[in-house]
């Protein structure tokens, strides 16, 4: 099982009164990035990333209401695309 | 992207900017107050039927830095895309704070000092640098005063502006301990900042006489009277040259507001039409205060 974390130098912003979970999460390298935003889905597979969910797919799943089975692919697509815009990284595996 | 998202973005791009360039800052005001200062909304009015906070309603992010490392700040900020609006010079008559914008982010005010604090900036800010804590703000840890301290800066900045009845100075001081008053206050004294803590709080009378009583009364009252305030803030200076530079400057046209307000560097002529209209306004406001002298005079016979 892959974990995830905010890379360093990434900031984030959950506007203010959003629901539990999240439907939006706004995220920026600072200082000179361009901000980002996610949406349902988008932002719950990042926060669920980041909140260390041992299964990303399984929690987003869940959230939406789907098999993992359904959504697998899409969720491990897009956190190889987060990790590539540098908005998210893998943990080093501890031996 | 919404504002209070964007002011917590500005925080985290200053912070990522004074750590690449080892620049001490402490973030304040905004989205930096400690949650035991924010209005509580009551369970009823909240979605999820808790009692919740409220966050601050900011247009800028607000950071104090360290003196000796202003320059720094500020060519190290232009390196990043950011434009000075108005420098100290160009704002309020304490100079205390410059506003930088930028093209994505909230507008930066970036204070060298705290109107209200007397002793040395840099000695204040140390004092206040030695009982930081962090907080973490858009994901990012950033350096904020003790909760003491920001008990005293909310309170002084809202006597300032003459909100005496503010709720921040409720909770921070009357919603407060007897220790946590004490406390406040003892910063206070350290900080040479007695006085406007006491504008804040009800007690300015105790302080009748000393320097910056009159400046303070004046703020923390609202004071309408343009030339009451200059007179105010002239005698609050320490130095005679303090004094003189803050007498001659209040009066002066300003030549980048004006050059804002314009949209262009004005000319010659508009300089000179605006020391004019400064003399005319002064000379106004003297007369008007003159007659409202002579005239209570009268009454009280």
């Amino acid at each position: 099982m892959t974990v995830y974390r905010i890379p360093k130098g990434v900031a984030f912003v959950v506007p203010d009164g959003e629901p539990d979970p999240p439907g939006v999460v706004f995220l920026m390298h600072v200082p000179d990035g361009l901000p980002q935003v996610l949406q349902n889905s988008a932002a719950w597979i990042w926060l669920s990333a980041v909140e260390g969910e041992p299964d990303v797919a399984d929690a987003v799943a869940h959230l939406v209401g789907r098999a993992k089975h359904e959504v697998a692919a899409d969720v491990e697509v897009f956190l190889a695309d987060l990790v590539g815009r540098g908005l998210l990284e893998e943990e080093p595996s501890v031996p | 992207m919404p504002t209070s998202v964007s002011i917590r973005f500005t925080h985290a791009a200053l912070q990522a900017i004074a750590e690449d360039n080892d620049i001490d800052l402490l973030h304040i005001k905004g989205p930096t107050v400690d949650e035991r200062l924010l209005a509580v909304v009551s369970a009823g009015d909240q979605l999820c039927g808790a009692p919740g906070t409220v966050a601050r309603q900011s247009v800028d992010a607000d950071v104090l830095v360290r003196p000796a490392h202003v320059d720094r700040l500020f060519e190290v900020m232009h390196r990043h895309g950011w434009t000075t609006a108005y420098h100290f010079a160009d704002g309020s008559a304490f100079e205390h704070a410059a506003t930088l914008t930028h093209p994505v982010l909230s507008p930066a005010d970036v204070h060298r000092r705290f109107p209200g604090i007397g002793i040395d900036a840099s000695t204040a800010f140390e004092r206040l640098w030695a009982e930081r804590h962090t907080v973490p703000i858009a994901g990012t840890p950033c350096p904020v005063p003790s909760l003491r301290a920001q008990r005293l800066l909310l309170i002084v900045h809202a006597a300032r502006g003459g909100a005496l009845d503010h709720s921040d100075i409720q909770r921070s001081w009357h919603f407060g301990t007897e220790e946590e008053r004490a406390a406040v206050q003892q910063l206070a004294d350290d900080l040479g900042a007695e006085v406007a803590l006491a504008a804040g709080t009800g007690r300015l009378e105790e302080y009748h006489g000393m320097r910056g009583y009159e400046l303070w009364k004046a703020l923390s009252t609202n004071e309408r009277s343009h030339v009451r305030i200059w007179v105010a803030r002239v005698r609050s200076e320490a130095t005679v040259v303090g004094a003189l530079r803050t007498a001659i400057r209040l009066i002066l046209p300003n030549p980048r507001r004006l050059h804002t307000t314009l949209g262009r560097r004005p000319t010659a002529r508009e300089m000179a039409r605006a020391y004019a209209q400064r003399a005319r306004w002064g000379l106004g406001e003297v007369a008007q205060l003159v007659r409202s002298t002579s005239l209570g005079r009268r009454g009280r016979r």
